[in-house]
């Protein structure tokens, strides 16, 4: 999208028209709770193109291009469904154009009894600051991975949460070839020893292992089947300091986005803030080697990511910046 | 042709219509997990204000809108909660690149709010929110009743309109 920001001079040639509509129409009687609740929105974002030779603006032959996504919501106490239907007629200029079609992605049903939820469907996860594994949804960017399985939480003790899931990933409207498997736990100390809960120092520690399942089907090279990743963190606080510090490790995974390489994969990330009345500081440092991870190890251009590595430290409000998200090389950096 | 077009494109760009039809409509949060500055696991079921209404207010650190609102707020917080003791939880939808700047920007801004962090939208995907700023009005059943999209200087104004009419049991407004 390049050109939509080099609109220069007195003679406007590119006419947008972002379009918007949200119609959120949530119906429940007060006090039915029988039936319970359904929401949902629906949001369409329209462009009309006009050539234009100057710039060098890509041509559209299709004139107008057009996103559309809806959503529905159920829920009944502790019970919980929705699906999202997705259509790209064809897709905005900027979307990778596989994303061309439509359909029903992501549906779940999900049920949470007292410490324990259950997710079958599509679901998004975030393991620590997302290393080795982030699946969420980034419509703007136009990005979307969710997974597609069981997930299940449990809290088997209080300070004490526990994350596993097995699926897929969503690749445009198809799954990548990999099958997932993932656990996460976090422990909260000062939620475990009751010594400690008033105590101003609150420390939380968390460990988080991924591993992918892809056949080796190259006919040259032998390929790990099994791809492993593990990360560990901690987070400190006292009063309005905060640290926060996570260690991730990938073994050897030979990807198209490494050139095939065996080497395995390295992150560090760490950041410091203080904060206080009228004043804020904040400070990370980074350390990337060779940490892409994919839910297919062909995977190309902003598909299947696994890892949330990006690329700039600062999530920025204009679109350009923030959707470059393999803005330098993954592999190291 | 120019000028018409040029109208077309004055007219038609960022035009954003927000639909509501929900004025007398109530819903309960869906159960979610978040956290707050302090590292403690949230669940929506916990916010609470002690059986007084009290606002949602999705935002980011990258959202200007967002935060021009929170500022609006925040010099009339303090009359706000006298006249009605309302509270205001600001959660924040940044991901892991900017979560540890949410304590430093609210603090540095000397905003008063619960904050709060939704680092992978959940929340914000349960309750149905497309773009931020999205702010709910919640009863003292912690039942949303009431909820606005976008800010434009004089938001504000209905919201605490919409929030005094609450207290007095009256309808409220879009």
């Amino acid at each position: 999208m390049r050109w939509m920001f080099s609109i220069k001079g007195s003679l406007i040639f590119i006419f947008f028209i972002f379009n918007s509509v949200l119609i959120k129409a949530q119906d429940k009687p007060e006090g039915n709770k029988e039936l319970g609740n359904i929401s949902g929105n629906f949001q369409t974002d329209f462009q009309y193109y006009r050539t234009d030779t100057l710039i060098g603006a890509p041509k559209v032959p299709e004139k107008g291009l057009l996103n559309g996504w809806l959503n529905l919501n159920y829920t009944r106490g502790n019970f919980r469904m929705g699906a999202r239907y997705e259509s790209y007629l064809n897709p905005l200029l900027g979307f990778d154009p596989r994303f061309e079609g439509t359909g029903i992605m992501y549906k779940y049903a999900g049920y949470t009894q007292g410490d324990l939820d259950i997710t079958v469907g599509s679901f998004y996860e975030q393991f620590g600051s997302g290393m080795i594994l982030r699946s969420y949804e980034e419509r703007q960017l136009g990005f979307d991975n969710a997974l597609e399985g069981i997930r299940l939480k449990y809290r088997p003790l209080k300070g004490i949460y526990l994350k596993g899931f097995v699926g897929k990933m969503r690749s445009f409207f198809t799954f990548g070839t990999g099958l997932i498997r993932g656990a996460d736990g976090e422990i909260q100390i000062n939620e475990i020893v009751p010594a400690w809960a008033e105590k101003k120092l609150r420390i939380n520690l968390g460990g988080s292992f991924v591993s992918r399942y892809q056949a080796d089907e190259d006919p040259v090279y032998k390929l790990p089947e099994n791809v492993a990743a593990g990360a560990g963190r901690m987070s400190l606080y006292y009063g309005g300091l905060t640290f926060y510090g996570e260690y991730a490790y990938k073994v050897n995974d030979p990807s198209s986005t490494n050139n095939f390489i065996y080497r395995p994969g390295e992150g560090t990330f760490l950041t410091a803030s203080y904060a206080a009345k009228g004043i804020g500081i904040s400070l990370s440092a980074k350390r990337i080697v060779n940490m892409d991870f994919r839910a297919d190890r062909t995977a190309f251009g902003n598909n299947l990511n696994m890892s949330f590595l990006p690329a700039l430290t600062r999530q920025h409000t204009y679109r350009l910046i923030t959707s470059i998200r393999m803005l330098l090389n993954p592999t190291e950096k | 042709m120019r000028y018409f077009l040029l109208l077309v494109f004055c007219v038609g760009i960022f035009y954003t219509k927000n639909i509501n039809a929900q004025s007398h409509t109530i819903s309960p949060l869906p159960p979610v997990a978040l956290k707050d500055l302090q590292g403690k696991t949230i669940n929506t079921g916990d916010l609470m204000n002690e059986g007084k209404p009290f606002i949602i207010d999705f935002w980011a650190t990258w959202c200007k809108p967002c935060i021009l609102e929170l500022n609006t707020i925040a010099e009339n917080y303090e009359d706000w909660q006298k006249e009605t003791g309302v509270k205001i939880y600001a959660i924040s939808i940044d991901d892991a690149r900017n979560s540890p700047k949410v304590g430093p920007l609210a603090s540095g801004k000397g905003w008063e709010y619960e904050i709060l962090l939704d680092e992978n939208s959940d929340l914000k995907r349960a309750l149905n929110v497309n773009n931020i700023p999205h702010t709910f009005l919640l009863n003292g059943k912690g039942e949303i009743v009431w909820q606005h999209n976008s800010y434009t200087p004089g938001d504000e104004d209905l919201l605490y309109e919409n929030l005094k009419n609450l207290i007095a049991g009256k309808p409220l407004t879009h």
